[in-house]
C-alpha cells in the first residue's frame, strides 16, 4: 500500500491561482474525499497527482518519492474520470483489459483476471456490450473495473458519482466503500456533496478556492468547523454569534441570547467575534418546570415542529435565537407550546467568525 | 382529451395542408435536381451511349458496339496508363494522409506561433491547383529556383544534372501538386475530428499505462478512422481523375487516363471521340470500383471490431 502526499502543491493557469499550496496525506489504505464546490480545484489537484498537469510549485509524493518528473503511464495510478471516459470502440471486455493488454499481460492471465474483475463488479454477463449499450451505472463500474485491474498504488476518482440519479448513487456509493476497504487502495476521492463526502472518506479535505481549509475525520469536520465557510458548507444547523469573554477555565460567548458558557479552548481569544454551533440532536428539550438545570438555558416557543425518520425535529425560538432541536423521545411538543432548551458546554463547538 | 377537440373538425385541412407540406420539400428542390439531373445525368448518358457507338452527330451509328472498349484494352500505352493513373493517385494519397494525420496532432500541442501556422498551413485550399502546378515548375524544373541555388553552391555542376522531378513518368511534380494541396485538406478534417474527439480518452489510456504511441494506435486512431476514410475518398477521387496536373506536369505519353480521353478527344478524326468516351467510362467504373471497395472493406472492419 502507497502513502500519497501532497506538499505545498500549486498549480496558476495563466495568473489565476487554480490549487494554492495544498497540503495533504493520504495514509496508506484510506479514502481521502476531497470537498469543495464546483470551481475551487479539486479536479486540477486530481490532475496533477495523475501527471496530467504538471505543477507549478510543489511536489506529489508516492511514498515519499516525488513523482513530478514520472510520466502518466508510468506513475501507476488509477483514474475515474467524472465522465467516465470509456473507449467507444472497444467492447466491456476489451475497456477492462485495456490496462494490462499495455502492460504485455499474456493472454491467459489477461483472460483470468478480466474474468475475476468482472465478477467483483458484477459485469460478467455484459462483456460483449458496447459502452454506448450500458447504463449510467454499468459504464461506472466498468470505468473502475478498468482501473482497479492494473493494481494502481493509487486511486483517484473525480465525482464518480455525480452523474447518477439519487438511488443508483447511494448503491455506488457503498459499492465503492465495500471495493476499496477490499483491495485496500489508497484513494483520493473528489466530491463537492457532503453526504457522500462523510459516508465514504477515513478523513476529509475541504477546498475552497484552490486553498485547504481543513482537514480531518468527518466526525471532525461536521462538528468541529473551523471557519464558517466550512460549517455553511458542511450544512450545519443552529449557527449562533456572539462575542467571546474568556476567563482563566472558562469561555463565554455572549450571544443575542445572553451569556453561553462553552468548554473552553486554547484558541479562544476575548473580545474576538465568534460563532458556536451545536447539533439539533444534542439540544435537550423539556417543559418550563420540567427537570433541565445548569448553564446555556433558554425558554423559548415551539415554532414548528418536522416528523422525519423516527424523530421530530422543532424550530425553537427562543430569546432572538432560532434554533433546531432533534427530539429521539417519544413526548411531543405542540406547535406554540412554551418550551426550556439546554446546551451542555461540551456540545458546543467555536471558532472565530 | 382537451387538447384533441379542438383539431377533429379541422381535419380536412390539414389533410390538405399536409399534402401541400409533402411536397413542400420536393417542389424547392427541383432547381438543383433539375440542374444535377441535366446537367450530370444528361450528360453521362449522352457519353455512355457515344461509348456504346451511338453518335449521330458525327455521324457514326453503330449501337450497340462493344469496338470501343475492346480496342481500348489493346491500345499500345493504355495499361500502363492505367498504372500510372493508380499510381499518381494512390501514392499522394497515402502519403499525404500519414503526414496530415502527423501535423494534426502536431497542431493540438501548444506552441509560440501556432495562430500563423495555423493560418499558413490553409492557404493552399483557397489557392488553384494551376497555381500550385505554376509554382511546382518554378521551384523544381531543371531551369528552377533550386536547382539554379544547387548550382551556385556548387552542389551541381550544371542545372541539367539536377533530377528530372517534372514532365517525367516518376510524377514527383504531380504528386508534389497533389500533397501541396491536399496535406491542408486533410489535415483540416482530422483536426477538426481530433478537436471534437478531446483529450480525455487518451489521457484515460495514459492513466491506464499506454504509452504515447500505444495511445495513438489503440484509442486515438480508432475514433478519427471515420474522419481519414472520408478524407482519403475525396482526395483519391480527386487524384484518380484529375486532368491539368498530370497533363502540365506528366511525361508525355502514355499519361494518365484523364489525359488520354482527352487527347482522343481532341484528335482532327471525330471518330476518336467515341474512345474518349470509352475511357471516360472506364475511369468512372474504375474509380467508383476502387473506392467502393475500400468503403465496404472498412465497414466490414468496423463491424467485425463489433461498431454498429
Ligand atoms: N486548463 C485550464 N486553464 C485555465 N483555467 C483552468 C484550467 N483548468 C481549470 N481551470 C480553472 O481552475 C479552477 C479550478 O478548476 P477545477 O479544478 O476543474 O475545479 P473543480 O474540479 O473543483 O470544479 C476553475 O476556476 C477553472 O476555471
Ligand atoms: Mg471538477
Amino acid at each position: 500500500m502507497t502513502e500519497l502526499r501532497l506538499a505545498a502543491l500549486v498549480k496558476e493557469f495563466d495568473d489565476f491561482t487554480a490549487v494554492d499550496h495544498i497540503d495533504l496525506t493520504v495514509a496508506p489504505g484510506s479514502l481521502v474525499a476531497l470537498l469543495g464546490p464546483s470551481g475551487c480545484g479539486k479536479t486540477t489537484t486530481l490532475r496533477m497527482v495523475a501527471g496530467l498537469e504538471h505543477p507549478t510549485a510543489g511536489d506529489v509524493l508516492f511514498d515519499g518519492e516525488s513523482v513530478v518528473g514520472v510520466p502518466t503511464e508510468r506513475r501507476n495510478i488509477g483514474m475515474v474520470f467524472q465522465r467516465y471516459v470509456l473507449f467507444p470502440h472497444m467492447n466491456v471486455a476489451k475497456n477492462v483489459s485495456f490496462g494490462l493488454r499495455m502492460r504485455r499481460v499474456s493472454a491467459t492471465e489477461i483472460e483470468r483476471k478480466v474474468a475475476e474483475v468482472l465478477e467483483v463488479v458484477q459485469l460478467q454477463d455484459l462483456a460483449r456490450r458496447f459502452p454506448s449499450q450500458l447504463s449510467g451505472g454499468q459504464q461506472q463500474r466498468v470505468a473502475i473495473a478498468r482501473t482497479v485491474i492494473t493494481d494502481p498504488r493509487v486511486l483517484l476518482m473525480d465525482e464518480p458519482l455525480s452523474n447518477l440519479d439519487a438511488k443508483l448513487r447511494e448503491e455506488m456509493r457503498a459499492f465503492i466503500t465495500r471495493l476499496q476497504r477490499q483491495l485496500g487502495i489508497t484513494t483520493l476521492f473528489v466530491t463537492h456533496d457532503q453526504v457522500e463526502a462523510i459516508e465514504l472518506a477515513d478523513r476529509i479535505g475541504v477546498m475552497f478556492d484552490g486553498r485547504l481549509v481543513q482537514f480531518g475525520t468527518p466526525e471532525e469536520i461536521f462538528n468541529r468547523p473551523r471557519t464558517k465557510r466550512v460549517a455553511d458548507f458542511m450544512g450545519t444547523n443552529n449557527l449562533i454569534p456572539g462575542r467571546l469573554d474568556v476567563q482563566r477555565d472558562a469561555s463565554t460567548l455572549v450571544s443575542v441570547a445572553g451569556p453561553l458558557q462553552c468548554a473552553s479552548g486554547a484558541h479562544h481569544v476575548s473580545g474576538e467575534d465568534a460563532i458556536a454551533t451545536v447539533r439539533p440532536e444534542h439540544i435537550d428539550i423539556g417543559t418550563p418546570n420540567g427537570p433541565l438545570q445548569g448553564p446555556n438555558r433558554f425558554t423559548g416557543r415551539i415554532d414548528d415542529a418536522v416528523y422525519y425518520g423516527g424523530t421530530l425535529t422543532y424550530r425553537v425560538v427562543a430569546d432572538g435565537l432560532s434554533l433546531q432541536v432533534r427530539d429521539r423521545s417519544t413526548r411531543r411538543f405542540a406547535v406554540g407550546e412554551e418550551v426550556t432548551v439546554h446546551i451542555d458546554p461540551s456540545h458546543l463547538w467555536v471558532f472565530p467568525e | 382529451m382537451l387538447a384533441t377537440k379542438p383539431t377533429a373538425p379541422r381535419s380536412g385541412r390539414s389533410r390538405r395542408a399536409s399534402w401541400l407540406q409533402r411536397l413542400y420539400v420536393p417542389l424547392m428542390l427541383t432547381p438543383v435536381l433539375l440542374t444535377i439531373g441535366v446537367l450530370f445525368f444528361g450528360a453521362l448518358i449522352v457519353a455512355l451511349l457515344q461509348s456504346f457507338g451511338h453518335a449521330p452527330i458525327y455521324g457514326i451509328e453503330e449501337f450497340p458496339t462493344l469496338r470501343h472498349y475492346r480496342n481500348l484494352f489493346t491500345l499500345p500505352g493504355f495499361w500502363s496508363s492505367v498504372g500510372l493513373t493508380f499510381y499518381y493517385a494512390l501514392v499522394p494519397t497515402v502519403v499525404g494522409t500519414i503526414l496530415s494525420i502527423y501535423l494534426a496532432l502536431m497542431l493540438r500541442r501548444r506552441f509560440r506561433g501556432k495562430g500563423l501556422v495555423q493560418f499558413v498551413y490553409k492557404l493552399p485550399l483557397m489557392i488553384p491547383y494551376l497555381v500550385g502546378v505554376a509554382l511546382t515548375i518554378v521551384l523544381f524544373g531543371n531551369g528552377g529556383i533550386i536547382a539554379r541555388g544547387m548550382f551556385a553552391l556548387g552542389v551541381i555542376e550544371s542545372t541539367r544534372d539536377f533530377p528530372r522531378l517534372i514532365y517525367s513518368h516518376a510524377g514527383w511534380g504531380i504528386m508534389i501538386v497533389y500533397l501541396w494541396k491536399q496535406i491542408p485538406f486533410t489535415t483540416l478534417i482530422v483536426y477538426s475530428v481530433l478537436m471534437g474527439l478531446g483529450r480525455e480518452s487518451e489521457e484515460a489510456a495514459a492513466t491506464l499505462g499506454a504509452h504515447r504511441w500505444q495511445t495513438f494506435w489503440h484509442v486515438t486512431l480508432p475514433q478519427i478512422m471515420p474522419g481519414i476514410v472520408s478524407a482519403t475518398v475525396i482526395v483519391f477521387a480527386f487524384n484518380f481523375g484529375s486532368f491539368e496536373v498530370p497533363f502540365i506536369l506528366g511525361g508525355g505519353f502514355p499519361n494518365t487516363l484523364p489525359v488520354e480521353a482527352w487527347r482522343a478527344f481532341e484528335d482532327a478524326d471525330y471518330s476518336n471521340r467515341l474512345r474518349a468516351m470509352a475511357i471516360v467510362m472506364f475511369i468512372g467504373v474504375l474509380s467508383g470500383a476502387v473506392l467502393f471497395t475500400y468503403l465496404a472493406a472498412y465497414r466490414r472492419f468496423e463491424r467485425l471490431r463489433g461498431r454498429q
